[in-house]
Order: structure tokens, then sequence, then C-alpha cells
């Protein structure tokens, strides 16, 4: 195997721990920050797309393993916001902060609409504790389950998704330059 | 520990019978007997424990949303006079029971050998690359644990104030995490050197036969499949 390819399954391997051992970080401090795209979006500043997708892929099967098994059916998430990082890095949305800010929001819109329908039908509207909370208060105002599921996921995940993706531009900024791709 | 093949057999019963059937009874029992097989197996009850762990944060949310909050159900019926809503109460149920098949499997992997299962997929033809890539980020994901822990109390020391109101918190957020994130991409070539160097993703397909337990496995599939259909044909009796 050529040490470039290994290399690059190194780097696949650490964006897979970051996604699913950052949120852990981020609770030492006492932040509700699930952080589980960071590696994510670094991944696609380094890797070339079958190594990112492959790592996104595997970061819902560690996630399942590692904190719970429900993440496996969250695999399809990983893999539209592992596009959608390589489409707003291709962009230059990355380059400054208010951008990179404004890319974790869009982050974060595309990863609600992917995992509402799972968050829906498979979990019955449950999801992460401060969505299902949302989601319960947007039942009781009347919503439906679907509408209720995809407003409590958008503005959770934004959130999410902007500290993030400010969070991911402070790294790649750290980056050495012969690793980004 | 369970054999690999074991839980590989409860993952494919349970996703045909999920898929084949929609009675929330065979899946309550499906459920129930392979955690009652896996605490027979691992002879230990803590199966039932990481079972109702894993369970309770989706069950409760379910029964407490459906309900008693959305609204799509009517407030029909009373339990030691609060107002619930059962049709409701039947769709979390309903939605949980699929859950419930997969989280008994998912219980049933906890108790799977790493290492066995790992052997199992290098035997079972599945990419060395891959097997290494899941079993390098499962062992990172406790080192940058160990990290963050590590930098936060140098960064606290340094000065940095850490709390104790989410404003400082959020402020300290990226100087905890962006040396956590940074050292390990550095590291990245070392890691991967030192990989090289030892032979590993060069490793071929080394394995006569697969370990396979034959009768004594096959019936465990055999009470996997027997079990379920004792407790449903009992509670429907």
């Amino acid at each position: 195997m050529q040490p470039q390819i290994q290399k690059h399954l190194v780097v696949s391997a650490i964006c897979i721990a970051l996604n699913v051992g950052l949120g852990k970080v981020s609770n030492l401090l006492g932040l509700p920050f699930t952080m589980d795209t960071i590696g994510t979006i670094l991944g696609a500043a380094i890797l070339p797309w079958q190594f990112l997708l492959l790592a996104a892929g595997l970061s819902s099967v560690v996630a399942s393993v590692v904190i719970q098994p429900a993440f496996m059916f969250y695999i399809g998430t990983q893999i539209a916001i592992a596009l959608a990082a390589v489409g707003l890095l291709s962009a230059g949305m990355f380059k400054s902060l208010p951008k990179a800010a404004i890319a974790g929001f869009l982050i974060g819109i595309c990863s609600a609409i992917v995992s509402a329908p799972v968050t829906a039908i498979v979990f019955g509207g449950v999801a992460v504790p401060s969505i299902s909370a949302l989601n319960a208060v947007f039942l009781a105002s009347g919503h439906s389950l679907w509408t209720s599921v995809l407003s409590g996921s958008m503005i959770v995940e934004s959130i999410d998704k902007i500290v993030a993706g400010v969070i991911a531009w402070y790294a790649i900024r750290r980056l050495p330059s012969d690793m980004r791709a | 520990m369970i054999p690999p093949v074991r839980a590989l057999g409860w993952t494919a019963l349970g996703g045909t019978i999920v898929m084949c059937s929609s009675d929330r009874l065979v899946h309550f029992s499906l459920a129930v007997s392979i955690v009652a097989l896996t605490v027979a197996s691992t002879k230990s009850l803590k199966t039932i424990k990481t079972f109702v762990t894993i369970s309770l944060p989706l069950l409760v949310p379910l029964i407490l949303i459906h309900g008693l909050v959305n609204p799509q159900f009517e407030m029909n019926a009373r339990m030691w006079s609060v107002p619930y809503r059962q049709e409701g109460i039947t769709f979390a149920l309903s939605v949980y029971s699929n859950l419930a098949v997969f989280l008994a499997i998912a219980t049933g992997w906890a108790n799977v050998n790493r290492d066995e299962f790992f052997d199992w997929m290098v035997a079972c033809r599945v990419p060395v690359f891959l097997v290494g890539l899941v079993g390098q980020s499962i062992a990172m994901v406790i080192l940058i644990e160990k990290r963050g822990r590590a930098v936060l109390k140098a960064q606290t020391a340094r000065g940095i104030p850490t709390g104790p109101n989410w404003r400082h918190r959020l402020r300290a957020l990226p100087s905890v995490i962006l040396p956590v994130v940074t050292s390990l991409i550095n590291e990245a070539d070392q890691r991967s050197t030192a990989l090289w160097s030892r032979g590993f993703l060069e490793y071929e397909f080394a394995a006569k036969d697969l370990p396979f337990g034959g009768f004594r496995e096959i019936g465990w599939v055999a009470a996997s499949i027997i079990l379920p259909a004792a407790i449903d044909f009992s509670l429907r009796a």
C-alpha cells in the first residue's frame, strides 16, 4: 500500500475520532455541543473525497459503538454533511470567520433536513435531549410531528454547526500548508 | 463473552423479523429473548443494565411526548387522576418495539470480544484497512478525551477562565479543543510511519478457516427462534 494512502487512512481515523470524541471534550466544559462535524469539515480540507465519505460513514458506526447504538441510523446525515462541507470549502466559505459561521449554519440546515425523516420515522420524534424538548414544545403548540422534528432539528443543529464551523475554521488555519488537499 | 457468529445470527434474525412483521408483541418477545439469551451467554446480569441504560433515553421521551404532549392524539384516559393520550402511548410503544429489537441486538454486540470480532472480520475477508480504521478510531476517541482533560487543566492553570458562567466556557472552548485537534492532525505522519513499519495494512488474508462454533452455535440460533415464539404464544394465550 502506498505511503500516501496509508497517511490518508490515518487522517481518516483521526477525523472519525474527532467527530465522535470532541463532544466529550465540550461536555468537560459543561457545554451541550455535540461537535460531531468538526472531523468531517477538517477532512474535507485534508482528504480526497473518497476517504472523506468513508470517514463520514464510519463516524456513525464508531459513534454507535462508543456512544449510543442509535447513531447507526444517521449514516446518511454524516455523508450529507461531508458533501456539503466539500461544496462549501470549494466555494471558499472557510476563508474568513463570518463565512465559516455561515457555512456552519448551512451545514446545520442540511444536517437537519437529512436527519429529520430518520428522527420522525424511526425514533418517533425523539432525538438528543435538546432536540426532543424542542420537538415536544412544537408538538404541544399544534404542529405536526414532521414539522416539529424539522423545526427542532434546524434550531439545535444550526447553533451546534455554527460553533463547529467556527472551530473548524480556526483548525484549518493552523494546519500545515502541505496537508491541505 | 459472545462469539461474533452468535451476534451475527441475532442481527440477521432481528432484522428479518422487524422487516417482515409489524406486530408489536412479536418485536417485544424477540427483544426480551435476545436480552435473556445474552444474559445466559455471558452469565452476567449487567447485560440487563446495559439494555435499560440505552433504552430509557428513548422510551421515556417517547411516552412523555406522545402520551402527554402530542395533541394529534386525543386525551381520553386517566391514570391516578393524571390524564393521558391512550393512542399516543400505543404509538410510542409501537415505535419503541422496533427500537427494542435493535437495542437488544446492540446489547448482544456490546458483549462480543473486540479482538475476536476483528479476527473474524479479517477471516471473513473484510478489507484490513477498514478493520484498522475502525480500531484506530475507537482507540483515538479515548485518547481525545484524555487529552481534552489535560489541555483543560493546563489552560485553567495558565489563567484562562473556563467558568463558571457559560460565556467564559464558550470563549474557552477553542483554547481547549484546538490544541487537541492540531496535535492529532500533526501526529498523522508519525502514526502512519509507525503503522507502516509494523507491516500494518500490508496484512494479507491468512486465516485458514472461520472460527465457527458448530452445533453449539446452531443450538443458540435455534433457541433465539424458539424462545421468542414461546414468549409470544404465552402472551397471546
